[in-house]
């Protein structure tokens, strides 16, 4: 009896606040415009294997030129499995994350709101006005292997 | 030695933040902060230390804290720095402190002190990266029940040590990526005892030991990783490090491990087993349990293996299933580890075959992004009873983790 | 043919080299042979990690003849301080253990006469006690106690 009450309760009161609450730790798809979605669906499966979506979601960093470094360290990391194609939309889809980011916080953005945009080129350092391409217009350039300040 | 380690350490992470700030700009995008800390209460109800006959041999239950902090740096074209240091059981710790310089990504040359690349488990080491509050018993630090009895677990993790490491990653197409990785390190050791039977993992983790040995440990890591698609993939491992542990460089150890992990959409599987053979001094036949065999007398086997598998069931919810357990045969020594005694004290409940068992269902809710409730219940089996005739016991992690 | 046997020799030797590799041995309790934990530096007991405790057993035998083993009878009438150094010893009374236990499976072995001989040189390079008892028993009982 006591062996069953122990094993119950965090489960019962994980599964409670898990009904009672609505938040979640990852992106409401639903609220994401259609063309960012296939984006979002990369970073999401390449960007949960070591760890929360959390961690590059709250990271704070808005700016382009920052998620480049990051996400190819995040590539170099051993059996990582992303490859250099998949930076392709997984920085798209940070950069439109970003500039809502931005937005919330009342930032002001060059950009059409809605849609996915391309990134800057190498070098920028602000996102650039650009017209909302679909995730299947061709892709920002990759980080190139050895980009200054890469790890 | 402690007032020196909080010296050095907090000396590290003043200069690193100075450098920091005083950076330009441009160069202030080129470095990151990254957190996390635990809060977990471990509740075993019919444990030893509940009905009130602790000993060194039990665990920490009750509250523990892990937290760490860390701060990459890209300092030029090829070259980076990473600091991190740790508050746990332990108290501070240097868990990171190295620079890599990378010549291309199949190339990459890592020195100072880091752990070495072994297992798929130490990437996803830190509290906040994985779902359950404790880690998989192969790769325990001091959470499992029965601790002392058992000295940890095959390889407790994270284990930094100070080397250097050539390490690199090659994609092949699209389709599969091939890691390797090459080490020589100080490794673990236990210079106290004198007749040394096992590591004694605290003096391997100070971070400014004087290494009277000279022989480093050696290890190696292979690694592919093979995409089934664009939601499904696979990566199989292979783990091995040698070295000497005593002052004198004569006891060998070697650690053999293997790896798989299959990712379908976001369920996870997982699966890893560790292999430590050690060897032991002979000097002092009485402090063993049993009598020195003749041949193939002056070692131990250490084994471990998890499976487990995370689901998530919603946005904000996830589970974990694991089963994960470990194995020890041969000879036992008496004498506490690192208690610099030749002469033992308490007779080790373990005998000539030993083994742990646990099973593990866990949940993990996000109360917001970056700050989780973690509650996970463990039924533990052991080969032998504890003081209240207990062969099986049960326990209940609650925790709390967040990140940044 | 020849290939393929000698790659199932080849696994064959690597499968028992490896499992010997990873299958440690261990001889009896020392408790049970007459150790208390500390072996003969240790006069009472003390509590384990989990409060049992060990008993130290009495001391070993002495000369008086007991068995009709021609041994032990050859043993006790010209090598009585070195026998009873080795039973007052508890370490060397559980290698005396491990050498009979030894010698046992020696006498199984299709190599017997080897294999006796390397038990032989086990319990001897052991310890004082144990080195001094071998060379008692050489001396004097090589072939009653079948020393090599």
């Amino acid at each position: 009896m006591s062996k069953f009450f122990y094993l119950g309760l965090p489960c019962a009161a994980l599964v409670a606040a898990a009904f009672g609450c609505t938040s979640t730790h990852e992106v409401d798809v639903a609220s994401l415009p259609p063309d960012v979605r296939a984006d979002y669906a990369v970073f999401a499966q390449r960007c949960s294997k070591c760890h929360s979506l959390a961690r590059p979601l709250n990271s704070g960093i808005d700016n382009d030129e920052y998620w480049k470094l990051y996400v190819e360290r995040m590539r170099r990391q051993p059996s990582s499995g992303i490859s250099i194609p998949d930076t392709v939309p997984i920085l798209r889809f940070l950069h439109f994350y970003s500039l809502e980011e931005r937005r919330k916080k009342g930032e002001s953005v060059d950009e059409p709101a809605p849609a996915a945009t391309q990134l800057p080129d190498a070098g920028q350092t602000e996102p650039q006005p650009s017209a909302a391409p679909p995730a299947s217009s061709p892709a920002p350039a990759p980080v190139s292997s050895t980009v200054p300040g890469a790890r | 030695m402690w007032s020196t380690r909080v010296f050095f350490l907090v000396l590290i992470l003043v200069a690193l933040l100075a450098s920091i700030t005083s950076r330009s700009a441009r160069a202030a995008e080129e470095y990151n902060f990254a957190g996390s800390a635990q809060a977990d209460y471990f509740l075993v109800p019919n444990g030893p230390r509940a009905e009130q006959t602790p000993g060194p041999g039990t665990t920490f239950q009750g509250f523990t804290m892990e937290a760490g902090l860390k701060v990459a740096v890209d300092i030029s074209e090829h070259l980076s720095a990473n600091v991190k240091a740790c508050y746990g059981c332990h108290g501070l710790e240097l868990d990171m402190a190295y620079f890599d310089y990378r010549v291309v990504d199949e190339f990459n040359l890592r020195a100072g002190r880091f752990s070495p690349t072994f297992g798929a488990f130490n990437l996803r080491h830190d509290p906040a990266n994985h779902m359950l509050s404790d880690k998989p018993l192969p790769y325990d630090m001091g959470r499992m029940l029965r601790k002392g009895d058992w000295n940890n677990g095959v390889l407790p993790s994270p284990f930094p040590s100070n080397g250097v490491e050539l390490d690199g990653t090659h994609w092949l197409g699209n389709l599969a990526q091939f890691d390797y990785a090459l080490y020589a390190v100080t490794g673990f050791r236990n210079t106290i005892d004198p007749n040394p039977a096992d590591f004694n993992f605290q003096e391997s983790h100070l971070p400014y030991f004087v290494d009277t040995a000279t022989r480093p440990a050696t290890g190696a890591r292979l690694a592919l990783t093979v995409r089934g698609g664009a939601a499904v993939d696979s990566t199989l491992g292979a783990s091995a490090m040698l070295g000497t542990y005593d002052a004198k460089s004569n006891l060998t150890y070697a650690i053999g491990g293997a790896d798989f992990s299959l990712r379908v959409k976001r369920t996870a599987f997982r699966a890893e087993y560790l292999i430590r053979r050690q060897q032991f001094d002979r000097n002092n036949p009485d402090i063993f349990k049993y009598s020195l065999a003749a041949d193939n007398g002056d070692f131990f086997v250490k084994q471990g293996a998890f499976a487990e598998i995370e689901q998530p069931l919603g946005s904000s919810l996830d589970s974990t299933l694991r089963v994960d357990g470990m194995w020890r045969r041969g000879n036992v020594s008496d004498i506490v580890v690192g208690s610099a005694s030749s002469v033992p004290t308490t007779v080790s409940p373990l005998t000539y075959q030993s083994y742990v068992l646990r099973e593990t269902l866990g949940l993990e809710f996000a109360l917001e992004r970056n700050f989780r409730l973690k509650g996970s219940a463990e039924l533990w089996q052991f080969s032998y009873a504890d003081s209240l005739g207990n062969k099986e016991a049960l326990g209940f992690h609650f925790g709390a983790v967040g990140s940044f | 043919m020849t290939w393929s046997r000698f790659a199932l020799g080849f696994i064959a030797l690597a499968i028992s080299t490896g499992c010997s590799f990873v299958d440690p041995h261990a001889g009896a309790s020392q408790t049970e042979c007459g150790i208390a934990f500390g072996g003969s530096g240790q006069t009472s007991g003390g509590s384990s990690y989990y409060g049992s405790t060990a008993h130290a057993t009495a001391a070993g035998p002495s000369c008086a003849l007991t068995t009709d083993n021609p041994c032990d009878q050859c043993e006790t009438t010209h090598c009585c301080a070195t026998r009873s150094a080795c039973y007052g010893d508890p370490s060397c009374a559980c290698a005396d253990e491990t050498l009979d236990e030894c010698l046992d499976d020696a006498e199984m072995s299709a190599n017997e006469a080897a294999e006796q001989s390397q038990c032989w040189n086990a319990f001897s390079t052991r310890g004082a006690a144990e080195q001094a008892r071998v060379a008692c028993q050489r001396a004097w009982c090589q072939s009653e106690c079948e020393v090599p």
